[in-house]
Order: C-alpha cells, then structure tokens, then sequence
C-alpha cells in the first residue's frame, strides 16, 4: 500500500490508544502536591536530557549518507527536533528552578527523583535502539507512533488536568514544536515508507513503541503518586560518578592571549 | 491604456510560525523560502503560490503543527500591461 494509507491505518490503530492516554492523563495528574510535581518534572526532565547525546547519535545511524541529497529533508527534521527536544529539557529544569525544588539544573542529573522508573527506561532505551534500523522505521516508531499519534494526547491530558500554572506551561510550551516532531513522523512515513518490507517493520515499531508507552505510563504514574516507595533502579556505579583519586591538575587552554603558567 | 489589477488566493505565513520548515519540505511549487532577514524565518511568495485547493487543503498548511501560522490571504498581482499594436 502507498505510505499514506499506511499511516492512516496507523492513525485508525492509534486512536483509541491517544483516548485512553488522554483520559488516563487527566485523572492522573490533577490534583498534584508539590513533591508530586517535582517527581513529575524529574522523570519527564529525564528522557530529554539525555536526547542531545544519546539518542542524537543512535537517530543519526539511522539516516544513509547520500551524494545527491536524497534525504536532506530528513537530516534537517532531525537536526532541528534535537535542538527541541534539548530545549524541553532546559524547560523541565527551569520549571524545577522557578518551584524551588532545585537550584541548578546540574543538581537534577544525582537527584533521586530523576532516576528513572523501570517502564521509563524501557522506553527510553527503546528509542536508543530504533537508531539501529533505517530511518522510515526509526520515524515509525518514535515520531510517529509516540509524537504524532499519542504523546500529543499525554500533553493535552496535562494541560487539562494541571493546575499549577507553572507545571503547566511547560507544557503547553512545548505542544507546537512536538507537533512538529509528529508531523515529521507523517511526513517521512507517507513519503518514504512505501514498500511492504519498510511497512512490516515499521507497523512493529510502532506497536512496540505502544506497548512500551503503555508499561512507561503506568510506572510513571505509579512513581508520582506514590514516590519513594516505587522500586527504582540503582545507582549506576560509572566511573564519571566515583570523585578523582586526586585532585586534578589546573590545565588553561594554550591561546595566543593566554601567559605562559 | 488601462491596467486592471488582478487579486490572487495566496497562502501567508503569520508571526505563529515557529520556522519549523515542513512548509517548504511539502510545497510541491518551492514557494516557500528563506526570507531575507536575519532570523531566516520562512515566507511564501505570492508569486509562486499556487493555492493548493484553498486552506485546509493545501499540504503547506496541513502539515503545519501550528494552527494559524499559515492562513489564506489576498495578493494583488502585479500585471504586464498588453503590447497594442
């Protein structure tokens, strides 16, 4: 079938699936205390933090290299939907400034609240991985299924049910410019996912960005309402955590202006 | 000699846009450009336009995620005046 039928059938798939997120969304997330908002703020903080370096060069795999420009269009979609998505996460940080849950951003990356929960890194951790296949499924999948189809439901849901108005213009800050990540989603998947095999692929994509999403809103649920009592996962034991065995030496960068020390 | 001025259906960018650039990926008439200024936001020129079947319709606007940021607008045709013999 041509990849515009193809996403309408995805679209006729999605919909009962963006009532339920709307509906779940709402009766979630009203009536929120302020520890509750931080813990929502840290985990949604969480998943686009890391886009820049993460998820930025798993998608960018995802694209051929082509001589003649062939997706010039896509290369800029992504570009463009990293920057945002790096944004949004400086949205969420200065959200939890404003509150006065935290004092700098930087405080958020050891917080406890900002580990995530396990359906969250699930998800997370699936949308690293599309960057393994071509592009028409990583937009499938991620674009598609998540931004256009669902995650504009979640955001509506938030913006009914928030009352803060600060929680809540995060949200509504960010509504047009991840519509615009899910029209990219439309886009790339009407005009490049044509063939059967590109379709198989990427209808699993986008079933299992569902599914994930799912177990994802539930755990993130459970986490806010019921915080610390939600089993998390550990501490990483990364080097980059563990202090210097000793204090490092003072380098300056050699510039032309900069004395010799 | 008379010149009577011909109004053209266009298409117009307004101050919604938040320079996304799916406009000028899905315009099959490459109306949409850069404009010269220095935040290179897009614009569409009249000129070029071809209307796409109205607001609604045209792949322009349906692609947009801003609602409002492209809408319908009149534009005045500059016309050649003809050569009388």
């Amino acid at each position: 079938m041509r990849g515009k039928d193809f996403f309408r059938e995805m679209e006729t798939i999605a919909a009962p699936i963006g009532k339920e997120t709307y509906e779940g969304t709402r009766a979630t997330y009203s009536n929120l205390n302020e520890d509750q908002k931080f813990r929502l703020l840290c985990q949604l903080w969480w998943i686009e933090a890391p886009t820049i370096a993460n998820f930025s060069r798993s998608w960018w795999n995802a694209i051929p290299r082509d001589p003649s420009g062939k997706y010039r269009d896509v290369e800029m979609f992504l570009a463009r939907q990293m920057y945002d998505e790096s944004r949004h996460g400086k949205l969420y940080a200065d959200a939890c400034i404003r509150k006065g849950f935290v004092q700098r951003e930087e405080e958020l990356w050891t917080h406890p609240y900002a580990r995530p929960v396990q359906g969250w890194l699930n998800f997370a951790a699936w949308l690293e991985h599309l960057g393994n296949y071509h592009f028409t499924t990583l937009y499938a999948g991620e674009q598609m299924a998540s931004e256009c189809l669902t995650f504009p439901k979640f955001l509506e849901g938030a913006i009914a049910a928030i009352e803060d108005p600060i929680v809540r213009w995060v949200f509504e800050a960010q509504e047009d410019e991840e519509s615009f990540h899910g029209m990219t989603g439309r886009y790339v998947v009407t005009k490049y996912c044509q063939t059967q095999l590109q379709q198989d692929e990427a209808a699993w994509a986008a079933q299992t960005t569902w599914k994930l999403l799912g177990q994802a809103a539930v755990d993130l649920a459970q986490f806010v309402k019921e915080g610390e009592s939600m089993e998390r996962p550990p501490l990483e034991q990364h080097p980059a955590f563990a202090p210097p065995a000793k204090p490092l030496p003072k380098m300056f960068p050699k510039t032309l202006d900069h004395p010799e020390v | 000699m008379e010149i009577t001025a011909v109004m053209k259906d266009v298409l117009t960018i307004t101050p919604l846009c938040i320079d996304c650039g799916m406009c000028r990926e899905t315009c099959p008439f490459q109306a949409v450009v850069c404009a010269f200024e220095k935040r290179h936001r897009y614009e569409i020129l009249p000129h070029s336009c071809e209307w796409c079947g109205g607001p609604g319709k045209a792949p322009c606007e349906i692609y947009c995620p801003v609602r409002g940021a492209i809408v319908a607008a009149k534009w005045e045709e500059p016309q050649t005046p003809a050569v009388v013999g």
